[in-house]
């Protein structure tokens, strides 16, 4: 009996190594452990005739939207936001031709549809038969001061109401 | 001496299960970790409801713009330009850079060796560096697709732009303009939010079901 066990004993490994190694290895990826971000993306293109091609401008109905600062409201270092910086007070103008909308794209109420009076603007032009998501194009023109969350708001709006052709018109910063 | 051995040998203990359970929290945590959020640096994006599901297109590339007040530039991001550029941040300017791979591409005082702007000329072109990346490394890897109306090829493929929701717009105008530079010509433009939460988990139940 006590034979067995002496030879059973001399093949047994030494697993102390191996396990340090392998509680390393899960520390190590709990550390760098990230989760899936959720993130979403806004399809939009640019002006394909820049550069040197010499492509003539097609006269078809399209719908320009110019964006101005028109209240620049105060950058607020919100605490319990892990830095996150907002605009107190801020408005921005839409403009589409004559028609002019604001918003504040710092309290929007009602995500489902942040301006509403825009929405309503876009569904009675497509209502007549100039207008269509397909053909339309629809071009941002951003002005100085625009930030990047005063576009995506915009640009929420237009892609919900299914335009196909976005593109941004300025890619030069205009007053 | 065979005594004490025997005494230690009954404390012992079979580490197998052990073993095994780590294993297959390695396996677990390893699975779990999305290794490539490599691309993305940490932002906070505007919340938008249409932003469709990303799921990355094959050859996509993606552009970090991170923009700071001035004064507000976090330490581990001077920390970062010093190791890596050996420039310092001056304190009394807002500041932008592009990130793309942890790479720095742009920021408002590179070095730029005499190059102009080919699109306005005479200014000093603070974008090559962008642009030669472009150029060079992403174009040629992109899809060609024959545009008829132009009557030239273009590429095909997309570039998202990432940016925090306060970082002025004009910033990534650059990028715009920049693509449409010759010998790029990039038109494909995705823009980054986050989905809404409320939208995602709307979209969860309805799969569930």
């Amino acid at each position: 009996m006590g034979r067995k066990k002496k030879k059973f004993k001399e093949v047994k490994t030494d697993m102390t190594p191996m396990i340090d190694v392998t509680f390393l290895l899960l520390i190590f990826f709990i550390v760098t452990l990230k989760f899936k971000i959720l993130e979403g993306r806004l399809d939009a293109a640019l002006p394909k005739d820049r550069g040197t091609s010499t492509s003539e401008a097609e006269e078809i109905d399209k719908i320009d939207i110019l964006i101005k600062v028109a209240e620049p409201g105060e950058l607020i270092d919100e605490k319990g936001t892990k830095g996150l910086l907002l605009y107190e007070g801020r408005e921005i103008k839409v403009q589409i031709g004559e028609q002019k909308f604001r918003y504040n794209p710092f309290a929007i109420t009602n995500p489902e549809d942040p301006i509403p009076e825009l929405t309503t603007f876009l569904q009675t032009l497509l209502d007549s038969p100039e207008y269509s998501v397909d053909e339309t194009p629809v071009s941002l023109d951003a002005r100085k001061g625009v930030v990047y969350g005063d576009i995506v708001v915009l640009l929420d709006v237009v892609i919900r109401e299914k335009f196909q052709k976005v593109s941004f018109a300025g890619t030069q910063e205009q007053d | 001496m065979s005594k004490t051995k025997k005494e230690a040998e009954e404390i012992e203990i079979d580490m197998t299960p052990m073993i095994d359970m780590t294993f297959l929290l390695i396996i677990f945590f390893i699975l779990v970790n999305d290794m490539s959020k490599k691309d993305l640096e940490e932002l906070k994006l505007p919340i938008a409801m249409e932003a469709g599901h990303d799921e990355p297109p094959e050859r996509r590339q993606i552009l970090n713009v991170r923009w700071f007040p001035a004064g507000g530039v976090p330490q581990s991001i001077v920390d970062q330009y010093r190791e890596t550029l050996g420039v310092d941040i001056p304190n009394n300017q807002e500041w932008s850079d592009i990130v793309w791979r942890g790479q720095i591409l742009y920021f408002p005082n590179i070095d730029t060796g005499g190059r102009t702007d080919p699109i306005r000329r005479g200014r000093p072109d603070y974008y090559w560096k962008l642009a030669e990346t472009m150029e060079l490394v992403w174009v040629p890897e992109f899809e060609r697709v024959m545009d008829e109306k132009l009557g030239k090829e273009l590429p095909d493929d997309p570039i998202l732009l990432r940016a925090d929701r306060n970082t002025p717009f004009k910033y990534l105008q650059k990028i715009m303009e920049v693509c449409t530079r010759d010998g790029i010509l990039i038109w494909k433009v995705q823009l980054a939010a986050s989905e809404d939460p409320n939208v995602v988990k709307a979209r969860e139940a309805a799969r569930g079901n």
